[in-house]
C-alpha cells in the first residue's frame, strides 16, 4: 500500500516538473492575480492629486500640510504630484491626475477679512467613486482646517466604541482574502488535473487493473496536491508580505490547520469537478473563475456585510455569508489581529455571528465530504468504464 | 486570383473556427461568461448602487440644532446618491447591528448637544476602506451644517467635466465591455492555435498549397468576431443592469479594429509558445481579470497609485481602458491622431510577428506519430 502510493505520488510530481505547465498553473497563475490585484490596494487609501496653491501666505501652508498629512493606517490620503500652479492645471487637463484642488490666491487675507472663501476642486468624474473619494477627501481636509483655526463653531466626532481598537489595514484585509483564493484555487487546479491527467494521457485503465486497489490512488492524488498547493501557498505568502505587508512571521498552527481545510475544500471541489467533466480544460477554468469569484464574494463578506440593505448587493452578501470559505477567511483575520488562536465559538470572534457560525460548523464538512465522497463514487465508475482504450 | 485564392483560404478557415468554436463550447464559456461575471460581482460588491451608506442614527436631544443635523445627515449627498441612509434609530437595536456588522456605524447625538457640539460614535471597523467612507461622510455633513450657519472659514466648491457622474456601477460595466473586446480576441486566438497543434491540424494547414499564414488570418478574423459578439452581450447586460450608456459606438468598434487584431496575435504568440490549451487558459483569464483591477479597468489610471501608474505605463492593455473609456461615457468624442497611429503602429508590429511564429511552427516537431 505505502509502496503504491510512494510509486503514484512520484510518478504524478515526476510528470509535474518534467511538464512545467502544471507548476504554471499551480503556481504562477495565483501569483499573477495577486500581484496584479496587490498594485490597487493602496486605491481605496490613497488618491493622486494636484495642488494649485497660488500663494505662499500662512493659511494656505496650513492647509496643505494638513493634506499632506493626513493619513490612515495604510497611509496618506492624498499622494500630491504638485503645488504648482501652473504644473497642476496643466497635469489635470493632460488627464495625468484625475482631481485639481485650487487653494485662492490671498487665502490668508480672505479668510481675515471674512470673506466668502472657496477651495475649488476639480474632478474628471467619469466614476462617481473617484468624485465622492476627492470631496470627502477635501471635506476630511476642510474639517481639520476648521478645527485648527475655530474649534468652538465646530462639531466635534467621539468614537466611544469599536469592533477593534485600531481599524484593520485595508491590505491585511485583502492579504487573507487573496491568501483564501490562493488556497482553494491552487487546491482546486492540483486535485483536479491531476485525476483527470488519466484519463488525458489514457493510464486510467492501467490503474484500475493495478492488484493494489483504489485507496492507494486516492491518498496519493490528495498528497500530492496536498504538496503543490503548499508550495503555492509559500510563494503566495511571500509575495504578500512584500506587497501587502502580509504577516508571514505570524502564520501560526491555528492558521495552518484553516489554511488545511480550505485545502480540503479546494480539493474536493476540484475533485468532483474533475471526475464530472475528465477534461482539464474546463476544470481550470472553472476554479479560475471560482476562485476569483470566491474571493470576491468570501473575501469581502465581512466588508459588504454593512452595506447590504436590500436590492441584488442584499442577494450577493446573503450567497457570500452562506459560504464556508467566508467563515474561515474572517477567522483567519481575527486570529492574526488578536492572536488568538482559540476561536472556536462565536462568542470570541466579533467578526462572525451566532447564525453564522453554526451555518459554517455545518457547511465546513458538509462540503468537504459530499463532493469529497461523489467524487470518490464518481471517479470508481468512471475509471473502470474507460470506454475505447 | 493569388489574393482571391488566399480570400477564400480565410473564409474557410474562419468558417471552420466558428463551427468548431460552436461544437466545442468549452472555448466559449471564459469569453463569454468571465467578463460577465467580473462585470456583475465587481459592480455589485465593489460598486455597490450608490453613495448612500447604512448607518444607525440615535437622537437623545431635542434641541433644534440636533433636529438640524439630523436634517443635513439626511440631505447631505453626493452626485448621484444621498450619502446615508439611516437604517435604524433604536440605540439597542443600531448598537447590536453594529457589533454584528451589519452597520457600519452608529451615530449618536446626546442630549446635551446644543452645549456639546459633540456626536458620538460605535463603529464596525473591519476595515480602514469602510471606515474612511464613513467617517468622511459624517464631516462632510458637519462641514454642511457650519454652511447653513455661516460658520465655515473655507468651504469647498465642485467642479466637474461633465454635469452628471457615470455610476460607478456604469463605469466598472463600460471596463467589462472592453475587457470583453480585448479578453476575447486573445483567448479565442489563442485556443484556436493551440487547438490546431494539439489535434495536429497545423500540420494538414502546413501540407496546403498556400502558406500558412492564411490560418493565422482566419484565426484573427474569428478572434475579432467573437470579440465584437462577447462584448455585445457584455454591454447588453450592463445596460440593462448597470446603467451603462454607450456613446461613440461606431468609434469604437472602428478604433478598437488594430488594437483587437494585436491581442489576437498576442495570443496566437501565447499559444505558440506555450502550446497546451489547458496551460494557456488560465493564464490569459487570470491576467486580464487582474489588469482588469490593476491597470485602469477599475479605476482610471491616472487615479491608481504610483506603482500601479508605472506598471499601467508598460502595460498595453492599460491604454486601451484609458483611451476607449472616456469615449465610451462620452467624455470624448474619439480617439486623437496620435493614438490612432500608436494603435495601428502596434498592429503593424504585431502582423510583422505573425509570419516569424508560423514559419517557426513549421520547424516544430509536433506530429508525434503521424
Amino acid at each position: 500500500m505505502f509502496q503504491a502510493i510512494k510509486g503514484m505520488m512520484t510518478k504524478d510530481l515526476k510528470i509535474s516538473f518534467r511538464n512545467p505547465s502544471m507548476l504554471i498553473l499551480s503556481i504562477i497563475v495565483p501569483i499573477v492575480f495577486i500581484f496584479l490585484y496587490s498594485l490597487i490596494s493602496q486605491l481605496s487609501t490613497t488618491n493622486p492629486v494636484a495642488v494649485a496653491q497660488h500663494s505662499d501666505d500662512t493659511a494656505s501652508k496650513e492647509l496643505t500640510t494638513i493634506m499632506k498629512n493626513m493619513e490612515i493606517e495604510d497611509g496618506p490620503y492624498y499622494e500630491i504630484r504638485t503645488y504648482d500652479p501652473e504644473e497642476a492645471f496643466q497635469m489635470y487637463k493632460n488627464g495625468e491626475v484625475p482631481a485639481l484642488v485650487e487653494i485662492p490666491e490671498n487665502f490668508d487675507q480672505q479668510l481675515e477679512q471674512g470673506e466668502d472663501t472657496k477651495v475649488k476642486l476639480f474632478v474628471n468624474n467619469m466614476n462617481s467613486d473617484g468624485t465622492k473619494n476627492f470631496r470627502l477627501r477635501l471635506s476630511h481636509a476642510l474639517y481639520q482646517f476648521q478645527e485648527n483655526r475655530d474649534s468652538a463653531s465646530n462639531i466635534s466626532i467621539t468614537e466611544e466604541a469599536s469592533t477593534f481598537k485600531n481599524d484593520i489595514s485595508m491590505k491585511f484585509y485583502v492579504s487573507i482574502g487573496l491568501l483564501m483564493f490562493a488556497v482553494v484555487y491552487s487546491g482546486m487546479v492540483n486535485t483536479g488535473t491531476l485525476i483527470t491527467r488519466e484519463w488525458e494521457e489514457r493510464t486510467s485503465k492501467e490503474i484500475s487493473l493495478s492488484p493494489n486497489g483504489f485507496a492507494p490512488l486516492l491518498v496519493a492524488k490528495a498528497l500530492t496536491a496536498l504538496l503543490l498547493t503548499t508550495v503555492t501557498t509559500i510563494f503566495v505568502m511571500i509575495l504578500m508580505a512584500f506587497t501587502l505587508n502580509f504577516p508571514i512571521a505570524d502564520v501560526s498552527l491555528a492558521i495552518i490547520g484553516w489554511l488545511l481545510i480550505l485545502f480540503l475544500i479546494g480539493a474536493s471541489l476540484g475533485a468532483f469537478t474533475a471526475v464530472t467533466i475528465k477534461k482539464s480544460l474546463p476544470v481550470i477554468t472553472l476554479s479560475a473563475v471560482l476562485g476569483i469569484s470566491l474571493y470576491l464574494l468570501s473575501g469581502n463578506e465581512s466588508s459588504i456585510r454593512g452595506f447590504a440593505h436590500g436590492g441584488p448587493i442584499e442577494f450577493i452578501w446573503r450567497i457570500a455569508s452562506y459560504l464556508p470559505m467566508s467563515y474561515i477567511t474572517d477567522t483567519m483575520r481575527v486570529i492574526f489581529v488578536t492572536g488568538k488562536n482559540n476561536l472556536l465559538t462565536h462568542t470570541a470572534n466579533p467578526l462572525t455571528t451566532a447564525t453564522s457560525f453554526y451555518i459554517s460548523v455545518i457547511t465546513i464538512p458538509t462540503t468537504i465530504l459530499i463532493f469529497s465522497w461523489a467524487s470518490i463514487v464518481k471517479l470508481k465508475n468512471n475509471m473502470f468504464t474507460s470506454g475505447g482504450q | 486570383m493569388k489574393w482571391k485564392t488566399g480570400y477564400h483560404a480565410v473564409a474557410a478557415v474562419n468558417k471552420r473556427n466558428i463551427k468548431l468554436l460552436l461544437r466545442q463550447k468549452q472555448f466559449l464559456i471564459a469569453p463569454f461568461v468571465m467578463p460577465i461575471v467580473v462585470m456583475i460581482l465587481t459592480a455589485l460588491i465593489m460598486g455597490a448602487g450608490g453613495d448612500d451608506w447604512p448607518v444607525g442614527l440615535v437622537n437623545e436631544s431635542n434641541s433644534e440644532e440636533a433636529q438640524e443635523f439630523i436634517y443635513h445627515l439626511e440631505t447631505a449627498h453626493s452626485n448621484i446618491t444621498p450619502y446615508f441612509s439611516i437604517m435604524e434609530m433604536d440605540h439597542e437595536e443600531a448598537s447590536d447591528a453594529v457589533k454584528d456588522g451589519r452597520l457600519q456605524m452608529l451615530i449618536r447625538i446626546p442630549d446635551n448637544f446644543h452645549q456639546s457640539q459633540n456626536v458620538y460614535t460605535e463603529t464596525f471597523n473591519i476595515n480602514t476602506d469602510m471606515m474612511k467612507n464613513v467617517r468622511l461622510r459624517l464631516e462632510h455633513t458637519v462641514l454642511n451644517q457650519l454652511v447653513n450657519n455661516n460658520e465655515l472659514i473655507a468651504a469647498p466648491e465642485l467642479i466637474t467635466e461633465k454635469k452628471e457622474d457615470v455610476w460607478r456601477e456604469s463605469f466598472i460595466a463600460g471596463s467589462s465591455v472592453l475587457l470583453a473586446l480585448m479578453f476575447t480576441a486573445t483567448i479565442t486566438a489563442a485556443n484556436l492555435f493551440a487547438f490546431d497543434i494539439e489535434n495536429r491540424t497545423q500540420k494538414e494547414i502546413s501540407l496546403t498549397p498556400l502558406n500558412n499564414i492564411f490560418g493565422g488570418i482566419g484565426t484573427i478574423l474569428t478572434s475579432i468576431l467573437m470579440a465584437f459578439a462577447a462584448s455585445i452581450s457584455t454591454m447588453i447586460v450592463g445596460m440593462l443592469v448597470f446603467r451603462l450608456e454607450p456613446q461613440n459606438l461606431l468609434t469604437i468598434y472602428i478604433g478598437i479594429i488594430p488594437a483587437l487584431i494585436a491581442c489576437s496575435i498576442f495570443g496566437i504568440i501565447i499559444a505558440h509558445l506555450l502550446k497546451r490549451y489547458r496551460v494557456i487558459q488560465p493564464i490569459i483569464i487570470v491576467t486580464f481579470m487582474a489588469t482588469f483591477f490593476g491597470a485602469g479597468g477599475y479605476n482610471s489610471v491616472a487615479g491608481l497609485p504610483p506603482i500601479a501608474r508605472a506598471f499601467s505605463e508598460v502595460w498595453g492593455f492599460s491604454y486601451i481602458f484609458e483611451w476607449f473609456n472616456p469615449i465610451l461615457h462620452n467624455f470624448s468624442n474619439g480617439l486623437n491622431i496620435s493614438q490612432y497611429i500608436i494603435l495601428i503602429t502596434v498592429a503593424c508590429i504585431f502582423i510583422v510577428l505573425l509570419p516569424i511564429v508560423y514559419k517557426r511552427e513549421l520547424f516544430v516537431k509536433n506530429s508525434a506519430g503521424q
